[in-house]
């Protein structure tokens, strides 16, 4: 397979910021954000801005492009396309987003796949999500049970399965049906269609998790315990998670305990 | 100091080194009520008010 020629004077690298103030983010992101020509950022809160401005080159927001039109998914190609406007002039870009890069953000993954089928040297690096945050927050070891992860809204288009068996954790729980700008998003109808169809699966007593991880260090994540039943009448910013642990106990298949030979 | 590098002051430390930690939380709270609040919100609006353009930063 013949290997494109690759532009030594311009990359892409695409970082998450983590949550937590500087706390989360890692020596190799920083390393980036300080190396490259070019930093563009999607932050959300302003003391990451603010340290990305005082330590890059040259910096910009892609906030103004947040706003741009009324379908977030619309804000999302813009930001693409200008990530890879600024590619092309031949530049070492840095592209910043808050959490992980790949989780709950489109325009990371679609700005570095483009980039790599133009030839460009690519490369995702990983940032700690909010799901990282939770499951040490809330002392979970999701591999005991396993765990299904679905942005909210998703979970609701699409019907995904549910086991509840598993712990559940639900992105975006504050935005559900929201295609455009968050902040001025009203969840009311979301969150009653999200519990009615979780108590499909689950007892109203059952409790959960409404979650938010710390963003400034040394202080507390937000942790609150609801009942299911309660869930259409309790408010969720929209960077609350929602995780709902195992409703049954998991009974292993004793024909697979034999061919693993784990039982005779 | 600017309030972002006693937020990084922060970052680096860790709950062991107490008396840096009270020192640091101690000069956040004279300047705003916001951090004890321990709500992200509250922290964001403050530092929303004390740096240049929050407007290039995504509200959440």
């Amino acid at each position: 397979m013949t290997q494109a020629k690759r532009n030594e004077n311009a990359s892409l690298t695409v970082v998450g910021a983590g949550i937590k103030f500087k706390s989360h983010l890692t020596t190799e992101a920083q390393a980036y954000i300080k190396g490259s020509d070019l930093v563009l950022y999607l932050v959300n809160e302003p003391a990451m801005r603010d340290w990305i401005i005082r330590n890059s080159r040259r910096s910009e927001s892609l906030n103004r492009l947040y706003n741009a039109y009324p379908l977030r998914n619309d804000c999302y190609n813009a930001m693409t396309a200008y990530v890879l406007t600024e590619l092309r002039k031949d530049q070492h870009v840095c592209f910043v987003l808050y959490g992980h890069p790949t989780i709950v953000a489109k325009p990371g993954v679609k700005a570095a796949t483009q980039a790599r089928a133009e030839g460009f040297h690519t490369k995702i690096l990983p940032g700690i999500s909010a799901e990282d945050c939770l499951f040490a927050d809330l002392m979970i070891n999701p591999t005991e049970t396993g765990y299904l992860s679905y942005e909210a809204t998703d979970f609701l288009v699409y019907l995904r399965i549910l086991d509840s068996r598993c712990y559940v954790v639900l992105w975006q729980a504050g935005i559900i049906g929201a295609l455009g700008y968050p902040a001025q998003h009203d969840n009311s109808d979301g969150i009653s269609l999200l519990t009615k169809r979780l108590m499909q699966f689950y007892d109203a007593e059952h409790k959960i998790y409404l979650y938010e991880a710390a963003q400034y260090p040394h202080i507390e994540p937000l942790i609150t315990t609801i009942k299911l039943g309660e869930l259409q009448n309790s408010a969720c910013s929209p960077i609350t998670t929602l995780c709902i642990p195992p409703a049954q106990k998991s009974l292993p298949n004793v024909e697979m305990l034999k061919a693993l030979r784990i039982a005779t | 100091m600017n309030k972002v590098d006693l937020l990084e002051q922060l970052a680096d430390s860790t709950h062991h080194s107490i008396t840096v930690g009270r020192i640091i939380k101690k000069q956040l709270s004279e300047i705003s009520s916001a951090y004890l609040s321990n709500d992200n919100a509250q922290i964001r609006k403050y530092l929303g008010e004390i740096v240049a353009n929050p407007s290039d930063v995504v509200q959440v």
